[in-house]
């Protein structure tokens, strides 16, 4: 089940108020390769993957995920928190605001709302694996692009916390890939896969090396 | 809002985040034993921070995994976004 | 690791090597990081091309 800590999972520091800049960043909020997109693919994946591990793994960083969500959204506020209608006005922002004002609100940057278009689980453990690994390389870039798009000491700190963590992802969905493929191809799995928890185990022995 | 308050803060956010980081590590090496006994260690760190944090400003995580004072002081400002 | 040396390469199969545990960051520092491994950190460097340059990475 999920549970709330009341912290965020960085310290987000925001320096200057600026709209425009916040319609940028929503991209992360709800556009494609997103947080969003990515917590809701790997919590949605997560039933159909053969290793108790792939499970956990899926399930931690699609939590993880959600919690970078909540830290765009705060980056997004603290942007426009104090902003005036005059600041509002001529920036691109003032088309979410008629709608949403202050409020963030998962579409992109250009204002398409979020959609689950953007993302699969195919009951297909490998096939699902390298859609994580290339949503992180999005991810990656995305942030790599509004970096360079801002001039906010303190939001690029947050976006490059945020950029660091989609590489440490992608080694993890790639070890984890390196393991189920393992499995699949193994002369033990049978037809499918099987739910066999305390064969699994004893299987793990092999991998003491690591 | 007080420095104080950022700093216990502060040093909450940096052991959570590493028990994160070696969480993700364990789930594809789970049999790394170092891992696991600095996971450990640091859980146990990690304990006692929220133990202090929880005793200073009240509840830390919702439905149950922390007492509060009179009156329910989850619902207390700051809320994280307005850090 | 799945494939035994004399088999590599195995076509139409990604790869990415397993991280060996080892050196960690102070935790505040990695925090600030973003990662708690030296062997993972790989900061934005944005390239900045030459006059006449046309590409930014």
């Amino acid at each position: 089940m999920f549970l709330y800590q009341k912290t965020l999972q960085f310290p987000v520091r925001v320096d200057s108020t600026n709209p425009a800049l916040a319609e940028l960043i929503l991209e992360q909020l709800g556009g494609a390769d997103g947080e969003m997109s990515a917590g809701m693919r790997y919590l949605t994946q997560r039933y159909y993957m053969p290793l108790p591990e792939a499970r956990a793994l899926l399930t931690d960083i699609g939590t993880e995920e959600l919690s970078h969500w909540e830290m765009i959204a705060t980056i997004v506020w603290k942007l426009v928190e104090h902003a005036t209608d005059e600041q509002i006005k001529n920036t691109p922002y003032v088309q979410h605001y008629v709608n949403h004002g202050r409020n963030p609100f998962p579409h992109n940057t250009a204002g398409v709302p979020f959609t689950a278009s953007y993302f699969n689980a195919k009951s297909d453990p490998i096939a699902d694996l390298h859609e994580d690994m290339a949503a992180e390389q999005k991810a990656r870039a995305t942030y790599e692009h509004l970096i360079r798009m801002s001039n906010d000491h303190g939001v690029n700190q947050a976006l490059s916390f945020l950029r660091e963590r989609e590489i440490v992802h992608f080694q993890r969905f790639g070890e984890m890939l390196d393991r189920v493929q393992d499995y699949m191809y193994s002369k033990h799995r049978k037809h499918d896969y099987d739910f066999d928890y305390n064969r699994i185990r004893s299987e793990q022995d092999r991998y003491k090396k690591y | 809002m007080t420095t104080r308050y950022n700093e216990d803060l502060e040093k909450l956010m940096a052991l959570q985040f590493a028990l994160v980081e070696l969480n993700l590590f364990l789930d594809t090496h789970p049999n790394d034993e170092q891992a696991l006994k600095d996971y450990n260690k640091l859980a146990e760190q990690f304990e006692l921070a929220k133990k202090n944090y929880t005793e200073k400003y009240g509840p830390l995580v919702n439905f149950g995994y922390g007492k509060s004072k009179y009156p329910w002081q989850w619902v207390n400002e700051p809320w994280p976004w307005e850090m | 690791m799945y494939q035994p040396k004399s088999e590599w390469p195995k076509l139409a199969f990604a790869i990415i090597p397993y991280q060996e545990y080892g050196q960690t960051f102070p935790i505040n520092e990695a925090l600030y990081k973003g990662t708690l491994f030296p062997d993972l950190y790989q900061p934005y460097k944005p390239y900045k091309p030459g006059k006449g340059g046309k590409y930014d990475y």
